[in-house]
């Protein structure tokens, strides 16, 4: 757990970095224009001045599905297999990434070749990005019992929920005729 | 049937809102005391938690701001519904588990209960509690307003009242929102939550086919004219350009975790076996809402580049015009009447959450103790609250716009580090917590107020909620990984280990 909060805490400063060293350097200052005919409709100056530079771009892009990967391998028993599963399906996801990128800068060349509805980098966010983590959200749903929550869990949940209330009560009676304070989310260390 | 198309309208949203009363007094009988009223008392299923926490994410936001984003900027706004499903598996596995098992160990009500019991510190708790409160206040006035201005809009167009006041459709739509979460506290909310949903999903499915017959080639047709038109617009970044795009994606992917209409939802859950299908079934409601986003606000965007339709005034007309023009008048009604549902169950979930912040919460952090008597204070809360909101939202002028857009960056750059975190990581202490919180509050309010000097333009569109989430991170995990970790109850420390 203190790695990944350790890989978390260098992904943050390194987004921070970035948009610090982009403030501090004048850079991003263009905003999109209103249309001209048909404002308050706007239209983009990606392919312009908006458009960040490609290198920051990919960084950027991999260090925020690098705060997720972190997000996501929290929370499952150690050593299961769902935990390589993510990584690897990571690794795809990242190149998904990587593959719209590229789609962009052939958009950006005048390729508008349309795909299942939109444009071929769009239709990757779509149908990609937007839907592959399908992929992770099954595979948890299948092994929850095993790799999240199972019925050793619950037994050993329901004996610590058990042992709390018991002290807790120990505790209560201990004050006898304060009574109960009404106050929830304390305990006893 | 055209000819009555308004009228139609109206009797929806009325059927609606007695709907709505009427589940009100059904959980009049079901709310017996305070964690009935907050909490269900951790009674829901699977079906009613899943649709319970699609229906109040998916707000007004949703139904009106969300085309209304996919007609002025083009395809910028999927990239916040790019991470529907990212983001649930997120949720999933950093808070879900952890915050259903603490609600039940120390009979938690509310998410400064479960930071109390985490962090042992009756100043976690209050500093959460502030936030929930400042973010409540904003988002529960822009909700009274947005659902105000719908029903004006209905009213207006059935020609029912001459000009009705946005004055006196505040106090219809507050009383009934105030009616049913009174009454029947979060009981009311998550089951009128689950008719909600069931409209917004079927809502959104024929207003997508609608939408694909608007144009012969249907949405590659309407991807073609938009890119003709301005080739951002129908790229992947849309008009907010690639960075702009990114830091949506981390903000709405990551920040779910800190949204405490959201994450509180799990505490209410019957059971963990429940769990398992409670994310893949909330996403798949949501994915279906997803269609209305990006296919009202992408071909109004068409219709009015072709000549289909004449420019609107303003983005968010987009989702109103669209379903005037080209729907059916009994879909038309329908959505009117799923889009007032999206809005009050929003509303109703920050409502419960506020007033639990105000007479549990924060007394239970200056005095130790919460008030006595605490249903009957949770109702008198929630008519104060409701008012109050109603009132910021008519008198506060750009505040409540301001109050609005600071909600979801200050939940997730307040909530993230401190709950979702350090649910998982014992290091995190109360130090960091802390600071975390004071740094959301001061990042958000700094940049969009500009401490009074204008709102501060962060480089390539980035969005604010974004950098404070990234500030109140870097110093969360540095000030616990520089500093000595604090004692955690011995039932904390298990719960974390499960």
């Amino acid at each position: 757990m203190t790695r990944l909060m350790a890989v978390l805490l260098a992904l943050c400063a390194i987004l921070l970095g970035l948009l610090v060293a982009a403030v501090a350097a004048g850079a991003g200052r263009a905003t999109p224009l209103p249309h001209p005919e048909y404002a308050p409709m706007l239209v983009g100056i990606d392919a312009g001045e908006l458009g960040a530079p490609a290198l920051a771009a990919y960084v950027a892009g991999i260090a925020m599905l690098g705060t997720m990967w972190v997000a996501m391998l929290i929370g499952f028993r150690h050593g299961h297999w769902i935990r390589r599963a993510v990584n690897a399906w990571m690794v795809g996801y990242v190149l998904l990434f990587v593959v719209l990128m590229w789609s962009f800068d052939a958009y950006a060349a005048g390729d508008t070749t349309i795909v299942l509805g939109f444009t071929a980098p769009t239709s990757l966010l779509v149908f990609g990005l937007t839907l592959a983590p399908w992929v992770p959200l099954i595979a948890i749903t299948w092994a929850f019992e095993d790799a999240y929550f199972g019925l050793a869990e619950q037994t050993r949940f329901d004996e610590i929920v058990a042992q709390s209330r018991e002290r807790r009560g120990a505790s209560r009676d201990a004050r006898g005729a304060l009574g109960d304070s009404g106050r929830t989310g304390g305990g006893e260390r | 049937m055209e000819a009555n198309r308004a009228l139609i309208t109206l009797l929806a949203v009325i059927a609606y809102l007695a709907l709505c009363v009427g589940v009100g007094l059904w959980s009049l009988r079901r709310t017996r005391s305070a964690s009935d009223f907050f909490v269900a008392g951790r009674r829901l299923g699977l079906f009613v938690t899943a649709f319970a926490i699609f229906s109040s994410t998916m707000s007004g936001f949703g139904f009106v701001g969300g085309p209304g984003l996919m007609y002025s900027m083009g395809t910028s706004s999927i990239w916040i519904l790019g991470t529907i499903v990212i983001s649930n598996i997120i949720v999933l596995n950093l808070v879900a588990k952890r915050i259903r098992l603490v609600a039940e160990l120390r009979e938690c009500v509310s998410l400064p209960d479960i930071a109390a019991a985490r962090y042992g510190s009756e100043s976690v708790r209050a500093s959460v509690a502030i936030v929930i409160l400042l973010g409540v206040l904003g988002y529960l006035a822009t909700q009274i307003l947005a659902m105000s201005i719908v029903l004006q809009g209905v009213l207006a167009d059935a020609g029912v009242l001459e000009n009705p006041s946005l004055a006196l459709c505040v106090a219809i739509s507050c009383s009934v929102l105030i009616f049913y979460s009174v009454t029947g506290g979060i009981v009311a909310s998550v089951y009128t939550d689950v008719i909600q949903g069931a409209i917004m999903v079927v809502a959104s499915v024929f207003v997508f086919v609608t939408v694909l017959g608007t144009f012969d080639g249907g949405l590659a047709e309407i991807s073609r004219i938009v890119a003709v038109d301005d080739r951002a617009a129908s790229g992947p970044w849309g008009t907010i350009g690639l960075m702009g795009g990114l830091a949506w994606f981390f903000v709405f992917g990551i920040g779910v975790a800190g949204q405490p209409h959201i994450i509180t939802k799990f505490m209410m859950l019957r059971s963990m076996k429940e769990l398992r299908f409670v994310i893949p079934v909330g996403v798949i409601a949501y994915s279906f809402a997803a269609l209305l986003w990006i296919g009202i606000g992408f071909a109004m965007r068409a219709l009015v580049i072709t000549g289909g339709h004449p420019a609107l005034a303003t983005p968010d007309a987009a989702s109103p015009e669209f379903l005037r023009t080209f729907t059916h008048p009994l879909l038309a009604g329908v959505v009117f009447a799923a889009l007032l549902a999206a809005i009050m169950s929003t509303a109703d979930a920050f409502l419960n959450i506020g007033t639990a912040a105000i007479m549990h919460d924060l007394p239970n952090a200056i005095r130790g103790r919460s008030l006595g008597n605490e249903l009957a204070w949770a109702r008198v809360i929630t008519v104060l609250l409701a008012i109050s909101a109603a009132l910021v939202a008519l008198y506060s002028g750009d505040l409540v716009a301001l109050l609005g857009v600071f909600g979801w960056g200050t939940f997730a750059a307040g909530l993230v580090p401190v709950i979702a975190i350090g649910l998982n990581w014992k290091r995190a202490n109360v130090l960091a917590a802390n600071v975390a919180v004071a740094s959301s509050l001061l990042v958000n309010f700094g940049l969009r107020s500009g401490f009074g000097f204008g709102t501060v333009r962060l480089p390539y569109g980035v969005d604010h909620g974004a950098a404070a989430l990234l500030v109140s991170l870097l110093l969360f995990l540095s000030i616990s990984f520089l500093t000595k970790p604090d004692p955690i109850d011995r039932d904390i420390q298990r719960v974390m280990e499960l």
